[in-house]
């Protein structure tokens, strides 16, 4: 488990997190919700010790060093791979240094989406090396996949193909914490959605609670982010001065 | 090659770097240095004084010494140092500049891979740069000695390396 204990982070004067308290059990796929800047990838980012931050975040209780980062894997829109390897150098890489890389579902996936094996991702398109960026946070052997805006680019059909493949695959050991503009693509397949707000969780619910209550996702994530669905015909109103056109 | 890539960052052109070594070292060391036979050479006509076509060595007449004549002749290596620096700051930011790969390079379980991927081969040079400019020195002193007639050297107090350096 991942335990997040009051967790801060400033940017100079800026607050990105402000005392983050959340635990992360094995085996959950987790949406993680926000709008730009609420302070989701700077929470992905200190889990993975790649900025400093004030608090505790452990890993089955210990803290997360080079001894047990193994564990975790990072799927980025800003992507981590190496431009100038091609996959099959990438998987060498990766076999070298994760002892536990999952060669076969390497194969399976790359050979999925159709990923040329021998050409350097730098030619890749942008929907490829999103997918490469995945396959290979999903390969390294780790229980917890950390994915930031992984998408970002892909086409629909592109992204569903993911969903279901990552239902698929994924070993209930396994656990995921996606963070997503996409609350309604993904609601069908997360356990669970946080939601992040000016750097601080305004929402952590089980998504089968909500469909006992008879909520969506959706609606409950414009609920605890008061958001007004008026304010856009209010706005259009305002400028366009036409009331009965925008209702 | 093959060897050698493992010690660089994934995806280097080893061939390629290899040539920019050989050409920093070639213009900072060995150029650089080549300014120490012209003196030697000039020191070396000095000693002589031509009578109907004939050259004679002037009686008494000394060559400047070693020190002298080798004297700032290998700065250049300074530079070549200089260069293999930022090469290691080329590897560096490698991993930063057109994807976040250091992201995977700060998740290795072996926390001295990134280093040993930015370092390695600007030391490797470092070291290669140092050999030759040991060679050189050997060499340029073995011409001095051996070229200039016995009777003109200076009394040899020793050689400081220092002073062709800086």
């Amino acid at each position: 488990m991942i335990e997040i204990k009051n967790l801060s982070k400033h940017y100079g004067m800026q607050k990105a997190l402000d005392s983050v308290s959340i635990c992360i059990p094995q085996g959950e796929i987790i949406g993680l919700f926000g709008e730009n800047g609420a302070g989701k990838t700077t929470l992905i980012k200190c889990i993975l010790g790649l900025i400093s931050f004030s608090g505790d975040i452990t890993l089955d209780g210990e803290p997360i060093t080079r001894k047990n980062i193994g564990r975790l894997s990072f799927a980025t829109n800003e992507h981590s791979f190496f431009p100038n390897l091609t996959p099959k150098a990438h998987m060498e890489f990766y076999k070298e240094h994760f002892e536990k890389f999952n060669e076969k579902r390497f194969f399976g996936l790359t050979e999925f989406f159709g990923l040329p094996m021998n050409k350097v991702l730098r030619s890749f398109s942008t929907g490829q090396k999103n997918q490469f960026e995945v396959i290979m946070a999903l390969c390294q052997g780790a229980d917890y996949i950390l994915m930031d805006e992984p998408f970002v680019g892909n086409d629909v059909f592109n992204r569903e193909d993911f969903y279901k493949v990552l239902l698929g695959i994924l070993e209930p050991n396994e656990t995921v914490l996606l963070s997503t503009h996409l609350i309604e693509e993904v609601s069908g397949f997360i356990g669970r959605a946080i939601l992040i707000r000016r750097g601080q969780i305004v929402g952590d619910v089980q998504v089968a609670a909500l469909e006992d209550q008879g909520k969506s996702l959706i609606d409950y994530v414009k609920e605890t982010y008061d958001y007004r669905a008026d304010r856009v015909s209010k706005a259009l109103t305002d400028i366009t001065g036409r009331e009965e056109d925008n209702a | 090659m093959n060897k050698l890539a493992k010690y660089a960052p994934p995806g280097t052109d080893i061939r390629r770097e290899l040539i920019y070594y050989a050409a920093f070292c070639f213009i900072f060391i060995f150029c650089f240095s080549l300014s120490f036979l012209f003196s030697y050479f000039s020191a070396l006509n000095s000693l002589y004084m031509y009578d109907h076509g004939r050259r004679i060595l002037i009686e008494g007449e000394k060559i400047q010494d070693i020190n002298s004549l080798m004297r700032l002749r290998f700065a250049g290596y300074w530079e070549f140092a200089i260069s293999c620096a930022i090469m290691a700051i080329v590897h560096y930011f490698s991993f930063i500049n057109e994807t976040k790969s250091i992201y995977v390079m700060k998740r290795l379980p072996d926390a001295k891979k990134l280093h040993v991927y930015c370092l390695t081969l600007p030391v490797l040079a470092l070291l290669a740069g140092t050999i030759l400019t040991a060679l050189l020195m050997f060499a340029y002193a073995q011409i001095y000695f051996h070229v200039t007639p016995a009777e003109c050297l200076p009394e040899f107090t020793g050689f400081d390396i220092w002073r062709a350096l800086l």
